[in-house]
């Protein structure tokens, strides 16, 4: 990954979260989640403790702000097959069943809070687009191992 | 019915003035390649890098060769209603950028004390092209498909970088002096 940070102190932060947390992360819809998490839902502010008591809370922010970004881009260019992959590996990793996991997310779309602020709307309507493409399929293939004999 | 017969003339004139804009148009003669790329203003853009990487995941026959792999006609429909209201959006969204360059180019000629009535003709042009393209695809998708019309955006996309450009070379502005 690479990005254009404007303060060195942020350059610091987004390589120490790159190496000490994103790359411990299997995939990178797992890490985009992860990455949205650490966003108040109210504010719309990054926090992370850790890395705060290191570097200062306005470099943190710059840091997960620009990691989110970069990889809600790289997921919204990915072919539909590597997002397919990359959802897979997601409902692998999560701790519900496949079935539940694919109904809540296609009922509810809780990704919807996984889209960074200020991406154009262009961006949003693709992404937003393709996961439901992804999860379609995933679905499909579900029901077709459940109809096996 | 002399009015008529003229109008269509002037028409047809125009529409062939057109074609005949866009198949004599190569990178030679196009600001963007001859310009140095450090001294160029970029004008409001896709917040990616490389907008043309949009348009490419958007029109991706990479993606439909995929969905077909999964031998699922109801996924093939979704595919394509999904794709389809992406694409229209593309070029809505990139036909109002147009017009918004085209908007700010006019309220900066207005400004130029060295317009070049050839330049600007040439622009006039390529907005006017460019806005009919734009309608030209908006109405392949709906005959034949969000794909189809792949090659066309592409085009679309290449001319549409090359606007901002066009513009910075058109005229000097007053405040200069």
């Amino acid at each position: 990954m690479s990005s254009t940070l404007l303060h060195a102190d942020a350059r610091k932060a987004y390589d120490d979260l790159w190496q000490r947390t994103l790359a411990k992360i299997n995939g990178d819809l797992n890490r985009l989640i992860y990455l949205a998490s650490t966003r108040d839902y109210n504010s719309g502010r990054y926090h992370h403790a850790g890395l705060e008591t290191h570097f200062g809370a306005d470099a943190v922010r710059e840091a997960l702000e620009t990691a989110h970004r970069e990889l809600f881009e790289k997921l919204t260019l990915c072919s539909l097959e590597e997002l397919v992959i990359q959802l897979a590996l997601y409902v692998q990793c999560s701790r519900e069943t496949p079935e539940e996991l694919l109904r809540t997310w296609r009922t509810l779309q809780p990704y919807r809070v996984a889209i960074p602020l200020d991406v154009e709307p262009l961006t949003v309507h693709l992404f937003l687009s393709n996961l439901k493409l992804a999860l379609e399929v995933l679905q499909q293939r579900q029901s077709r191992l459940q109809d096996r004999p | 019915m002399l009015i008529l017969v003229l109008c269509m003339l002037a028409g047809l004139a125009l529409v062939l003035a057109l074609v005949a804009f866009s198949r004599s148009r190569n990178t030679s003669d196009c600001p963007a390649a001859s310009q140095d790329k450090s001294t160029t203003r970029q004008l409001p853009r896709s917040s990616f890098a490389n907008a043309s990487a949009i348009q490419e995941a958007i029109f991706s026959r990479e993606d439909w060769e995929f969905i077909k792999q999964e031998g699922c006609p109801a996924l093939e429909e979704l595919f394509l209603a999904e794709r389809k209201a992406v694409a229209c959006y593309w070029l809505t969204v990139t036909s109002s950028r147009i017009s918004a360059i085209r908007h700010n180019h006019l309220q900066n000629s207005r400004l130029a004390r060295n317009l070049s009535p050839g330049q600007e003709l040439r622009l006039l042009g390529r907005f006017l092209y460019l806005s009919l393209v734009c309608r030209v695809g908006l109405l392949v998708i709906q005959l034949g498909g969000p794909l189809a019309p792949a090659n066309l955006t592409a085009h679309i996309q290449r001319i549409a970088d090359g606007l901002p450009v066009a513009r910075e070379n058109s005229f000097a502005p007053l405040r200069e002096n």
